[in-house]
């Protein structure tokens, strides 16, 4: 059976997508199926978890000052030296990682290796350019991490400050 | 009869004695092992929970995004998993309030139950999947709940990574933090939270004599795609209980994220078929369950989960669900109670065994 085909390009309007396509030829079609299925929201949704991001952030230097404004305890500003300290701690794991990483993959490029085939010469030098590839991914995807819970951490810690100084200031006023 | 032989179980029922389960497990399957113990507490008299948070601290933080799924799966990683600081981890006086909520309204039994049943929480040292400081929110959320401080073992003191600790030479260091997450550690972690939910056990059988049984899982979750649950599920039944010479009682082992039988790792978003990992079912095998229940007439149920990436469901680690995505209404989640398709599932399981 012949499978449904359609044409690829208005599957994916996003520039990878166009740049993929260039190495089609006229004749070969990606299948009805995968058109189907395919997340053609994926470019906004990135730009609409991008922009949660940059509201959550406005939103934690506004509610930020305005708890230390009105209530600056020694407790709360403890805890936000805790957290600069435990975000460096991480990021500084993060720059072990990747340096340790780039450092392995150095010593694979200068080490004598083995190899009895021109294939398998290939396949090494191939590894290298992945492993490089795959530590970048690393790096980029831990960073993005450590950004996103903390952003989404320190709201929770703020909106779990401002409801407490409330209350406070509601149990003292009534 | 080779197309028998290729068939799996239908799940059998037993001589159990009602009322006397337990359950445990590790990472996500420990925080389904407390959704599982407060949603059907009437069952059980004890869990054990590796590396586990609260009930429903996924939900703790709602506006963490626009879209109710987004906020809860963010509410996990950030505050459920990896706080930076302990006043970022769940708060357990807020989530008990939520547990007495749901029990009011029917969707988890009685938390009355609870008081008297024993608890095993472990947290190792090292682990950087789940901190130290959302376990120790769960020995806080059980006491919030009325359960007796002298019923909880509490051990925060080993130097361990996020594993089920076995003292299996071939197993990972102890402080290592990588799948299959089961590292030696010189000890069986699951006969220490055997032997506390059940008191003094017989020493564990140098060879078993009972069934490994393989049986078909989908009868139990019928054609609900978002139950991510796998094909086949799996139950030791002790040589005695087998002949029908003993009463048995059942636990239930939930493993962790990757541990299913049939993970399979995903790489640049593909799983990766060619090199599935060879631990499918060390969980089930290698992680002393089996010798501690041959010599003490338990049965182990070990229930299976699994993974797909992502389309519409995302759990691509096989996770147990404690985010919500097997909820079919994101904005009102139902995974944490008794309606939950993979709850449903696990509890007509026991069922059926006769628990």
């Amino acid at each position: 059976m012949i499978p449904q085909t359609a044409a690829a390009g208005p599957a994916l309007p996003v520039p990878f997508a166009s740049f993929l396509r260039t190495a089609l030829t006229a004749t070969e079609q990606v299948p009805a199926q995968a058109v189907a299925a395919a997340p053609v929201g994926a470019p906004l949704r990135r730009t609409v978890l991008v922009q949660e991001i940059a509201t959550r952030s406005a939103a934690n230097a506004v509610g930020t000052a305005q708890l230390l404004s009105q209530s600056p305890d020694s407790t709360t500003i403890g805890e936000l030296y805790a957290m600069q300290g435990a975000f460096m701690k991480q990021l500084w794991q993060i720059d072990q990682d990747w340096r340790a990483g780039l450092m392995r993959v150095y010593e694979g490029t200068v080490s004598l290796r083995k190899a009895n085939t021109l294939s398998k010469v290939v396949e090494q030098d191939f590894n290298l350019i992945g492993q490089c590839g795959d530590l970048m991914t690393t790096y980029m995807t831990s960073v993005a991490t450590l950004v996103e819970n903390t952003n989404v951490g320190y709201s929770y810690w703020l909106s779990k400050k401002i409801r407490a100084a409330q209350a406070a200031r509601a149990a003292a006023t009534g | 009869m080779g197309d028998q032989s290729q068939m799996a179980e239908r799940l059998s029922g037993y001589d159990i004695r009602r009322g006397e389960s337990s359950i445990s497990g590790l990472s996500s399957g420990a925080f389904m092992t407390v959704q599982m113990h407060l949603a059907h507490s009437s069952k059980f008299v004890g869990a054990g929970i590796i590396a586990g948070g609260p009930f429903r601290c996924a939900e703790s933080f709602r506006g963490a995004a626009f879209l109710a799924a987004d906020a809860f799966e963010l509410g996990a990683l950030a505050i459920g998993m990896n706080p930076l600081i302990p006043q970022m981890a769940p708060d357990a006086g807020d989530l008990a309030a939520l547990a007495r909520d749901a029990a009011g309204m029917g969707l988890i039994d009685p938390i009355a139950n609870l008081a008297d049943d024993r608890l095993y929480i472990f947290t190792g040292r090292s682990d950087c999947v789940v901190y130290p400081d959302v376990v120790s929110r769960t020995r806080e959320f059980y006491l919030q709940l009325g359960v007796d401080s002298a019923n909880i073992l509490y051990n925060d003191v080993v130097d361990a990574g996020h594993s089920i600790i076995t003292d299996n030479l071939e197993d990972s260091p102890l402080a290592a933090n990588r799948p299959p997450y089961i590292n030696n550690g010189n000890f069986m972690q699951s006969h220490a939270i055997l032997r506390q939910i059940y008191g003094a056990l017989n020493e564990p059988a140098e060879h078993l004599m009972g069934r490994l049984i393989r049986f078909d899982q989908r009868e139990f979750f019928g054609d609900n795609k978002r139950a991510s649950m796998s094909d086949f599920g799996y139950a030791y039944v002790p040589a005695t209980v087998l002949a029908g010479r003993a009463q048995a009682r059942v636990h239930v082992a939930l493993h962790g994220c990757k541990q299913g039988y049939n993970y399979v790792n995903y790489v640049r978003g593909l799983p990766d078929i060619a090199n599935q990992p060879p631990y499918g079912n060390r969980y089930i095998t290698t992680t002393g369950y089996n010798h501690i229940a041959e010599s003490n007439d338990i049965i182990v149920l070990y229930p299976q989960v699994e993974g797909s990436d992502g389309g519409d469901l995302q759990n691509p680690d096989g996770c147990w669900d404690w985010w919500g995505y097997s909820s079919p209404n994101p904005r009102n989640p139902d995974y944490y109670s008794k309606n939950a398709v993979q709850i449903t599932a696990i509890n007509a399981m026991l069922e059926r065994l006769g628990a």
